[in-house]
């Protein structure tokens, strides 16, 4: 099997990253940060290290690193943390529903929200978030990069408007975190919200809440931070704040492995390798009569994720078709409804090519062979 | 036989003393930091502890995240440290300490200055 879904979780996982986990497993048995034995400290050392990686990775002071279960588990403690006693929330007409729902929840809860279109123009799309800031406007949640398209939305200009009009940015780095560099402080991200398990290479479970500490989170989860402990408030400070209960330990721990992983390669290296895959993808299949391959043609800078279809066939069937065949490719709506409804394939969905630094140049070529045969066979059978 | 009994007496009490003698020895040493450090290893382990925290302050900090990050940030700059788990009821539950041997104020101030706050210093 040829596992191109990288965009959903990526696979496989480093060695080093499998070694760790059962490393972790094996002897990093304690309850970090719980009790005082040996076994405990080792462990809450452990998490220290994995804890000061994502700190250096994104430009965050390590307190300021929340470990969360997963990007979604992220994104809702800062969308419910900031916007808990009310206001009006912006976000995009590309989100995922990990912002969508959550936003959209909140409205029970006397919160109102705009939805801003996503252009082409960098400075359109930022004028259109600017249009719909009201004075009650707390804060604007978007994504650094589209899940569906790829396209990197132009999350600087946008945290620039947010620093001058005093407005909390939530930047969801699912689908960016680990792909291209990001500084919470050089780029003016307030929180920053991503999954471990995608770009960072870590393992499924894992997930990060990075925040510049401008903002106070209130919190939508209580419990045991093996803190404060008479108290019966949720501890003031970060990270414990945030981290109600008992950590997925061998996963963050594995998780600093994936960060581990991505420096030794380099990003840019990874980046490089993954965007070569996603043109000789394009190449090879826009040659393929009935094939579409969405939004191509666009100037805007993007992650390496191809959404395509085969005319006539709808994209569930085509990835079934291709699994069947050998390939790991995800069809359907990607949890975007959204973004699929700007794209205009809301009802046939795409397939979404999605490579990592584990696949290979003869993968692709032989993905767009299978894709070709398909179409020449004129049957998804 | 009666020699013999005496002289083997003798034996005992010479070693009995011997004993006294090196265990007094070795009380003193450890005492003195020069050898309870370099010197003479063998010493109680326990012991050190006890003399070395007769001599040092325990700084409560917030959490065992805060802990570490002081720890590390204050190794850097030459201080020993070490971690411990504070669990008293006047201190508000479970804390983290971190114990040091010298220049308190200092540490607070220079943990202060890297957004740690020192909750609370116990002397001992």
């Amino acid at each position: 099997m040829i596992y191109m879904d990288n965009a959903a979780t990526t696979y496989p996982k480093p060695v080093m990253v499998l070694n760790s986990a059962a490393k972790a497993m094996r002897k990093y048995g304690g309850n970090p940060g719980r009790s005082g034995h040996k076994i405990s400290e080792v462990a809450a050392l452990e998490i220290f290290n994995t804890r000061e990686k994502v700190a250096n990775l994104f430009g965050a002071d390590v307190e300021n690193c929340a470990f969360t279960l997963n990007c979604t588990h992220a994104l809702n403690l800062a969308i419910k943390g900031i916007m808990k006693n009310g206001g009006h929330i912006i976000t995009s007409n590309l989100e995922h529903n990990s912002v969508i729902r959550p936003i959209h929840s909140l409205e029970k809860m006397g919160c109102r929200y705009s939805i801003a279109q996503v252009s082409d123009n960098e400075q359109e799309t930022i004028e259109n978030f600017k249009k719909l800031i009201t004075p009650s406007t707390k804060a604007i949640a978007i994504m650094i990069a589209s899940n569906v398209t790829g396209q990197i939305l132009p999350y600087k200009g946008i945290a620039k408007l947010c620093k001058e009009r005093g407005i909390c940015f939530i930047a969801d780095g699912a689908q960016a975190c680990g792909v291209i560099p990001i500084n919470i402080e050089k780029d003016g991200i307030n929180i920053l919200c991503s999954a471990g398990h995608k770009g960072l290479y870590g393992p499924m479970g894992t997930g990060i809440l990075v925040t510049d500490g401008k903002f106070k989170i209130d919190t939508i989860i209580e419990g045991g931070t093996g803190s404060n402990s008479f108290d019966v408030l949720q501890p003031d400070f970060m990270p414990d704040r945030l981290e109600a209960g008992t950590p997925n330990t061998s996963g963050i721990i594995a998780l600093g492995a994936g960060i581990d992983f991505i420096k030794r390669k380099g990003m840019s290296n990874i980046y490089a390798h993954d965007m070569i895959l996603c043109e000789q993808f394009c190449k090879r299949i826009s040659r393929i009569g009935g094939v579409i391959i969405y939004e191509r043609e666009c100037a805007y800078k993007r992650v390496p994720i191809v959404p395509f279809n085969i005319m006539g066939m709808n994209s569930a069937d085509l990835a079934q078709n291709l699994n069947k065949r050998g390939f790991a490719l995800r069809g359907g709506m990607h949890c975007s409804y959204l973004a699929h409804k700007k794209l205009g394939t809301s009802e046939q969905g795409v397939v979404r090519f999605s490579p990592s630094i584990m696949n290979t140049i003869e993968e692709v070529d032989l993905l767009a062979r299978t894709i070709r045969k398909i179409v020449v066979n004129g049957s998804i059978k | 036989m009666r020699f013999h009994f005496y002289s083997e007496t003798s034996f005992f009490i010479v070693i009995k003393a011997a004993i006294i003698i090196t265990n007094a020895a070795s009380s003193i040493k450890c005492n003195m930091l020069f050898y309870r450090r370099i010197i003479d290893p063998l010493c109680d382990k326990k012991f050190i502890e006890v003399v070395d925290k007769m001599n040092s302050w325990l700084i409560i900090l917030s959490s065992s995240t805060h802990a570490i990050k002081a720890q590390r940030f204050l190794a850097r700059r030459g201080y020993k440290t070490s971690i411990e788990r504070v669990q008293r009821g006047n201190l508000g539950g479970c804390k983290s300490g971190l114990r040091v041997y010298e220049d308190t104020a200092n540490i607070c101030r220079m943990l202060s200055d890297i957004g740690i706050i020192c909750r609370e210093i116990i002397e001992g």
